[in-house]
């Protein structure tokens, strides 16, 4: 078999794997499918985009980004800014036909508060003193401090009560393969080949134009774009730069931009030898040569920090780390390291480190790959690993069981890094810990002056950069890629599938 | 690589012949486009010119350009005026912003001059009364170098009717003083060296306020348009590397419109009419109206395209190819069409219809076929339409290439963060 035809073959596999082709159903692609659906539990954004689809939240934004009643019928901030009372719409129902109701709302909250539950949105709600219902449409919330305009924080997504035992909510509870909610779809079907099925909820509160929605992981990026331009799939998630060209010029593909403030990185796990000298990680961050990282991936920006370069909290004046191996030797010596036959070496000891990164993204494999080649040619011994999404889960979200990790963050409008780099953050898979950026987080946080807040996190980018939690790689532009057949698209720039209900397809 | 491109084409064009005429004639041949691709040899006029200010103007430099001679210099400024005058109305439409969400969220700070910078960018918006109201805040504030300033324009009632026989000692009716001079001379260098910094850090809260200066844009869109003056005569210079079909539609430029948010547009609804197109993009603020305007527009081009370079020569060929001569045109077309929207109050649609004429193999860079009237443009919609995340993305690309986008790319910055001090935040991997 030659190569043109092992690829048409390949590709025909891929077309026939590519889910229901159905006249009705929106079918699109996600680089790795949710593991869960629980909107406690919620890590990854193809999670995050379904809970789009089959929850609400009190709150959600409008199609200018203005915060807008979701749940909520109407609202009243107490003259004190400490409490509001809540009355939800009324006649609103969970998809197996039982009344929403405040003693649901105030389940989410105490689930999500309860450290039994080990929820991963719980800083979403720790703000929130308590919950308490008043009615069953009425219920009124108390806040830690005053808020001033507290809809803004009330954008996590509401489970139905009835579903759990009790407010120890557990990943394995039967729901997360029976998922309930109230938003524009329902829950159908895991089917065989690994795709999810999603109907329209009829009784949603507004009209749902497309009727059947069906999700399909297809980790390979080539395959994504082909599926697309063979009409195998309507809609594509996330274009690689790389691919955009291609798409644009075909007639039956709109691409759409959106922004998710994401960044690629590879993480130290600072509890471990030898990552926990900060000498030690300037040397591997100076082994790195981003540039020649990123060309497979195709344009982006090379970054000096946790935000992106267009943030209004990227320090400008810090520039990203470079290659430089006679540098990054220096520091090795510093800390005691010195050059033998097997590479660098400590008391006896070559300097070795695992690499880990998630099995289901593709260009992370590449990534992974080339970077384990740099690292090895500056002296470094690297074994790599790639992870399936439950063992992620397992080793690095709850026993942080790693050496260095690539992955990627993506950031919502007010990229809040407090998650990620204060020593309490709930995603700080590295255990980084630095007093003077806890301080500038937490100033940052409960800042009420923009200005203030800008330069705190200005400062912040400089502490991180120079102490080397992570190595900061780059920014790649997000376009999602529809069918011309999909119409009132309107995407929103974190959560995607906010509008869904007002799409069309003929 | 460029100079070689543009070499080659020099020569190429020097040897020029007519084509044939054929049956596929098409009424876009009497485009630019077209006329170029159907007589290569009108090019060596313009090469005769000034070539290497056409082809920095071709590769979006307009600085550059505007430093060439001939009749570039002209379009250049012409261009470099549009945009500046663009990034004033995105400064005045975030300033105004601070203000309302700063006032409603907590009320003003009483010891800072936010007032007075939002009130500059208003009178320079054309919002007199409302700069009024901003300058009468600004001149009780606890802070006499805003609260002496604003008196003092208060008193004059425009900045432009100041008196400056007495030097001002405030810093900020220096700087007014430094735009009334540059507006008259023409010179605008004093204030571009001042670009990158603030104009006021305040540090009465404790921390420091830096303050840019709002008039900047306006004042640069002030005197390119001075130096651009009228269009050029030559029909071609006028409108090459335009949305505008021909010189007879072409676009014309004066001081006025430099200071009106209202962009004069391209002539072409007799060409769409003629080709077949549905021109009505104004009736509501519908994206999918103007992605099929735009995929039409595609498949029309698309085809006569094809046509074009059949029936061209060799070097009219290699002139359309080598600078990408139907790309730029279409792009360009989008570009003037989102104008309309947006002057029609239809930010969405503006907004497609510059997503549909951005380059997406070089979508962070100013290229040919992405001028930075294009991100100036973007960072508009988006900031119109409540996404001013996403409007410092764009301006992100002007920054390197402009100064004066320095001041407006904080100023938006400082609106999104003060638009998310209420939120938590929000962060998934992958």
């Amino acid at each position: 078999m030659n190569n043109k035809t092992l690829h048409l073959f390949a590709l025909g596999i891929a077309l026939s794997l590519a889910g229901p082709a159905s006249g009705t159903a929106l079918r699109y692609a996600e680089d790795q499918a949710p593991g869960i659906i629980n909107p406690l539990f919620t890590t990854s954004m193809s999670e995050a985009r379904v809970n789009e689809l089959l929850f609400d939240g009190l709150f959600t934004d409008d199609r200018d980004l203005a915060s807008t009643p979701a749940l909520v019928d109407n609202w009243e901030l107490a003259e004190d800014k400490l409490s509001m009372t809540l009355s939800l719409k009324p006649d609103l129902y969970w998809q197996d036909g039982t009344p929403l109701s405040t003693k649901d709302v105030v389940f989410t909250i105490e689930a999500m508060k309860n450290p039994k539950t080990l929820s991963s949105e719980a800083g979403r709600v720790e703000w929130i003193k308590s919950a308490e219902a008043l009615s069953s449409q009425q219920l009124r919330l108390t806040f830690n401090q005053p808020e001033f305009q507290p809809q803004d924080k009330l954008f996590f997504k509401i489970v139905p009560s009835h579903a759990f035992d009790s407010t120890t909510v557990r990943r394995g509870d039967d729901f997360r393969t029976k998922p309930v909610g109230t938003g524009p779809y329902q829950f159908i079907s895991y089917n065989p080949d690994n795709s999810i099925t999603y109907r329209r909820n009829t009784d949603y509160r507004d009209s749902v134009g497309i009727p059947e929605l069906v999700m399909r992981e297809v980790n390979d990026k080539n395959y994504q774009a082909k599926l697309m331009l063979f009409e195998s799939m309507e809609a594509l998630i996330r274009v690689l730069p790389r691919d955009l060209a291609v798409l644009q010029n075909n007639r039956l593909v709109e691409l759409y931009p959106y922004q998710t403030n994401s960044w690629w990185y590879t993480g130290f796990n600072l509890t471990r030898a030898p990552f926990n000298e900060p000498k030690v990680r300037a040397a591997l961050a100076h082994m790195v040569d981003v540039e020649a990282l990123l060309a497979p991936v195709g344009t982006g920006a090379v970054l000096s920090g946790p935000f992106v370069k267009s943030s209004p909290y990227y320090n400008h004046d810090v520039a990203p780390v470079s290659a430089d191996p006679f540098l990054a030797g220096g520091y090795l010596e510093e800390a005691g390291f010195e050059q033998g036959p097997d590479g660098w070496q400590r008391d006896g000891e070559v300097l070795t480190l695992q690499l880990s990164a998630p099995k289901a993204v593709e260009d992370a494999q590449e990534i992974v790959l080339n970077l384990q080649a740099q690292l090895q040619q500056n002296g470094v011994s690297v074994t790599v690993e790639f992870l399936d999404e439950a063992e992620w889960k397992a080793r690095i979200w709850r026993n942080r069981d790693f050496d260095m990790l690539l992955s990627q963050w993506s950031f919502d409008r007010n990229e809040d890094v407090r998650d990620q780099f204060h020593s309490k953050g709930a995603r700080n898979f590295g255990s980084y810990t630095n007093e003077k950026v806890d301080d500038l987080l937490d100033r940052a946080r409960n800042s009420s002056d923009p200005y203030e807040k800008k330069m705190l996190l200005r400062e912040a980018h400089r502490v991180i950069h120079e102490d080397h939690p992570m190595i900061f790689l780059w920014t790649l532009d997000s376009y999602a890629a529809l069918n011309t057949k999909i119409s009132q698209v309107a995407i929103h720039p974190f959560y995607f599938f906010t509008y869904v209900s007002s799409w069309r397809m003929k | 690589m460029r100079s070689a491109v543009w070499m080659l084409i020099i020569l190429g064009a020097c040897t020029g012949t007519h084509p044939e005429a054929t049956n596929d004639a098409s009424p876009l041949d009497a485009t630019w486009v077209g006329q170029l691709a159907l007589n290569p040899q009108q090019f060596q006029t313009l090469l005769d010119d000034s070539r290497n200010g056409w082809s920095a103007y071709h590769a979006g430099e307009l600085q550059k350009a505007s430093t060439q001679p001939g009749l570039v210099k002209a379009r250049a400024h012409r261009d470099l005026s549009e945009l500046h005058a663009r990034l004033g109305t995105l400064g005045g439409l975030a300033w105004k912003s601070i203000v309302a969400t700063w006032d409603t969220r907590t009320g003003l700070p009483t010891d800072s001059g936010i007032t007075w910078f939002a009130a500059l960018a208003a009178m320079e918006s054309g919002d007199v009364a409302q700069a009024t109201t901003w300058l009468t805040m600004a001149s009780s504030v606890d802070y006499p170098p805003v609260s002496q300033a604003a008196q003092a324009l208060l008193k004059a009632g425009q900045f432009k009717h100041m008196d400056f026989a007495t030097p001002p000692s405030s810093p900020l009716l220096v700087r007014l003083q430094t735009h009334i001079e540059a507006r008259k001379s023409g010179d605008s260098k004093p204030l571009l060296t001042e670009a990158n910094r603030p104009l006021l850090v305040e540090t009465g809260a404790g921390h420091e306020r830096p303050f840019f200066d709002p008039q900047l844009p306006w004042t640069l869109a002030h005197t390119h348009a001075t130096a651009a003056g009228k269009l050029p005569s030559d029909p071609l210079a006028a409108v090459i590397f335009t949305g505008c079909p021909n010189g007879d539609t072409a676009r014309s430029s004066t001081l006025q419109q430099a200071h009106s948010t209202a962009a004069p547009h391209c002539a072409t609804d007799a060409l769409w009419t003629d080709i077949g197109l549905d021109l009505d993009l104004t009736e509501t603020d519908d994206q999918d109206k103007v992605r099929a305007f735009a995929r039409e527009l595609d498949a029309i081009i698309d085809t006569w395209r094809g046509s074009l370079l059949e029936r061209s020569t060799e070097d009219g060929r290699a002139l359309v190819e080598d600078l990408q001569l139907v790309a730029i045109f279409r792009g360009r077309v989008l570009i003037d069409q989102a104008l309309r929207s947006l002057d029609a109050g239809h930010p969405r649609q503006a907004q497609a219809l510059l997503q549909m004429a951005q380059d997406l193999s070089q979508p962070r860079t100013i290229t040919p076929l992405n001028p930075a009237i294009l991100y100036a443009l973007l960072a508009e919609t988006h900031l119109r339409t409540g996404h001013t995340r996403e409007a410092l993305d764009a301006l992100e690309i002007l920054v390197e290439a402009f100064p004066a986008a320095k001041g407006i790319d904080e100023t938006v910055g400082d609106l999104a963060v003060l638009q998310g001090l209420d939120r938590r935040g929000d962060s998934k991997e992958l």
